[in-house]
């Protein structure tokens, strides 16, 4: 190092060389774009270059004699000792990229490297430290990423547009192609370089084309998106002249050159042939389920004709039985002895059991075959009440039993009249049948709510508690734990509660053995009141 | 027929029911209680014979074939000399009667059947008195 400048000025007496040496050196430093220094092993600052002011902000004023930690951000302290030992003990570092800190508190990006000083017999004397400042190559080289990164993002970008599943145009205001992707060469079938420039209205079917202009021009005027899905049934047509259905968005953009139309096209034909067999098959199955109704109804139809007809067949002969009974009882044509009235009285008797069950079992089927078309109308309660009364009072009157019609609101109930007559009648004659002579069945109702309940009351024997849903099953009877009551069918009560639950009611017991039943009903009541209609009272 | 005619209480019964039994079972009961009676088997034969019958009462069974006995009942309302004519009905259960419709259809009064002896003779008393 101390030879080079000796070399360069030739001839000149040693001092004079080595002063021209040393003022060659010093210039060279100064004009370095690197920050030259030199510290003492133990970091004071020994020189600092013009490059080193401009680096790091301080002078060289400033900087000699100062400790080089000055440029050190705190955090990098440990390394710099460490950095001075490696130097005292001869090694050198080269390049080592590392972070300074500027007289102004920012930092700097710096390349080190770093030397011992020897003097003349080797002795390590101090240390020349070469930074180079990297930070605006690091910028550079950052920004060639970010162009790189960008590059292939835009790429991606394009393949993206390229590839997307739908056609994707770009039309000027004018009507003019501007942008067409690949997807939309394919769905149309024409090259790209055949798409730009060409008029929009190329893909609309003929039979539209003149309004399409029109709209276009509405639409990029409103400057308000239009999503795909609003149900239009549109068609675009290819070079070829075939339409296809599609599905559109529009979505318009304000542009340097003005409002340019960004339209993404759906082919649609996979998806209007899947609705399309969708709504077949669903017309083909609504087919079915119609045929098999009609035949449902018919089945049922023939089925009530059948009961209907059984019922009268039935019902006809043990009609007459039982009348020529009672008239033969009343012995209008001779007298009877003692044993032919116990005979008569045996028929009777067991005839009118017959027509009971009889009667239940059809009323049953009836409900049961038909499915039971309810005549709901609005009808005053007590009328419907006192004609059940007046219908069940023979039958009460021969089994000394009184019926009573208890305190009843004048309210209109939704109901099939003929139906809550049947409830009635049922409940009735249970009670009359359960009630032993000198006993009472009584009718109330009371408004609860939207409903009424109607409650019939007997002074009869009585239900345990065990039974209470059981009665109301089909073939159910109390009977059998009652010793000398004669029994219906056991389904008057699945008759009632099946009639009460499809005119919107409820009904249930509350009883105790031996202190007699309430049965209580609800039915929907009618708001308005109507006439009251004079009742047709039954013969007696 | 018209009462100045008649001094004799009105006492004939034109009666309509397909079984011959029930007719049987219907006329027996009528003239035991004094009553003339006619028969008919089904309605068409109740408005074949009621002109000359000339019934006091008439007494229905609703489920006749040919004509039912509601439309037996409007066809006789129609008829001049039957139009104030008491029509009784014969039902055949409780639960298929229905009270409003009938004196819609100009029925005077119903019977369910089975028929006991003493509620038809009330009955028919009844709507001759009314009448």
């Amino acid at each position: 190092m101390t030879k080079t400048p000796t070399q360069i000025s030739p001839g000149a007496d040693d001092a004079a060389q080595r002063l021209d040496a040393e003022r060659w050196l010093a210039a060279i430093v100064e004009s370095s774009d690197d920050a030259i220094i030199s510290k003492t092993l133990d970091g004071i600052i020994t020189s600092w270059n013009a490059a080193a002011e401009r680096i790091f902000g301080y002078s060289a004023a400033e900087a000699i004699g100062e400790p080089i930690t000055i440029i050190i951000p705190p955090e990098l302290l440990p390394d710099e000792a460490e950095i001075l030992d490696r130097l005292r003990r001869g090694e050198r570092l080269s390049h080592v990229e590392t972070t300074r800190i500027r007289k102004d508190g920012s930092r700097v990006t710096v390349a080190l490297s770093i030397s011992p000083i020897r003097d003349a017999d080797g002795k390590i004397t101090g240390i020349s430290k070469i930074a180079r400042d990297v930070s605006e190559l690091k910028k550079l080289l950052a920004r060639e990423a970010l162009a790189q990164a960008e590059a292939v993002a835009e790429r991606g970008f394009h393949e993206m547009i390229e590839n997307a599943p739908d056609a994707i145009l770009q039309v000027g205001r004018n009507g003019k192609i501007l942008i067409a992707n690949r997807t939309a060469e394919r769905l149309f079938g024409y090259t790209r370089e055949e798409l730009i420039g060409a008029g929009v209205d190329t893909l609309v079917p003929g039979s539209v084309r003149s309004q399409h202009a029109v709209d276009r021009e509405k639409f990029a005027s409103s400057g308000v998106s239009r999503p795909m899905g609003l149900g239009l049934e549109l068609y675009a047509r290819r070079k070829d002249g075939s339409e296809l259905p599609v599905e559109i968005s529009l979505s318009p953009t304000q542009s340097a050159s003005g409002v340019t139309i960004t339209a993404v096209i759906r082919d649609v034909t996979e998806r209007r042939r899947a609705e399309q067999q969708i709504q077949s098959l669903q017309q083909s199955y609504m087919a079915e389920l119609e045929n098999r109704h009609k035949e449902a109804e018919r089945l049922n139809m023939l089925k009530s004709e059948f009961i209907a007809s059984v019922s009268h067949e039935l019902r006809t002969p043990l009609h007459t039985i039982i009348g020529f009974a009672e008239l033969l009882g009343e012995e209008g044509e001779g007298p009877l002895n003692e044993k032919q009235r116990r005979f008569l009285r045996h028929i009777q008797t067991d005839s009118e059991h017959l027509l009971g069950l009889i009667n239940d079992v059809l009323d049953l089927s009836m409900i049961e075959a038909s499915g039971l078309t309810l005549r709901t109308e609005s009808l005053r309660l007590r009328t419907a009440i006192s004609e059940a009364v007046n219908a069940i009072r023979p039958f009460a009157t021969a089994r000394a039993v009184t019926v009573r019609e208890g305190e009843i609101p004048g309210v209109d109930v939704l109901a099939d009249p003929l139906r809550l007559r049947q409830i009635l009648y049922n409940l009735l004659s249970n009670g009359v049948k359960f009630t032993a002579a000198g006993g009472e069945v009584a009718v109330t109702a009371a408004i609860d709510g939207e409903l009424v309940r109607i409650t019939v009351s007997d002074t009869g024997v009585g239900i345990a508690q065990e039974e209470f849903e059981r009665i109301f099953d089909k073939f159910y009877q109390v009977g059998k734990t009652t010793v000398g009551v004669r029994q219906g069918t056991g389904l008057g009560l699945t008759i009632c509660r099946q009639l009460v639950e499809m005119q919107g009611g409820r009904i249930w017991v509350e009883s105790e053995p031996g202190k007699g039943s309430r049965f209580h009903f609800t039915l929907p009541t009618q708001p308005t009141v109507t006439p009251i209609t004079e009742p047709l009272a039954p013969a007696r | 027929m018209t009462g100045t005619e008649i001094t004799a209480a009105p006492r004939r019964v034109l009666i309509a029911d397909d079984g011959a039994s029930s007719r049987d079972l219907l006329r027996s009961i009528l003239e035991s209680g004094g009553y003339v009676v006619g028969e008919a088997r089904d309605g068409e034969q109740v408005l074949a014979m009621a002109g000359e019958f000339a019934p006091n009462v008439v007494i229905l069974d609703l489920q006749t074939p040919q004509l039912d006995g509601y439309a037996t009942a409007a066809a006789l309302k129609r008829m001049p000399s039957l139009q104030r004519t008491p029509i009784i009905a014969l039902t055949p259960a409780i639960t298929q009667t229905a009270p409003e419709q009938l004196s819609r259809a100009g029925f005077a009064a119903y019977l369910v059947k089975p028929i006991g002896p003493a509620r038809l003779r009330q009955c028919v008393e009844k709507v001759l008195k009314s009448a």
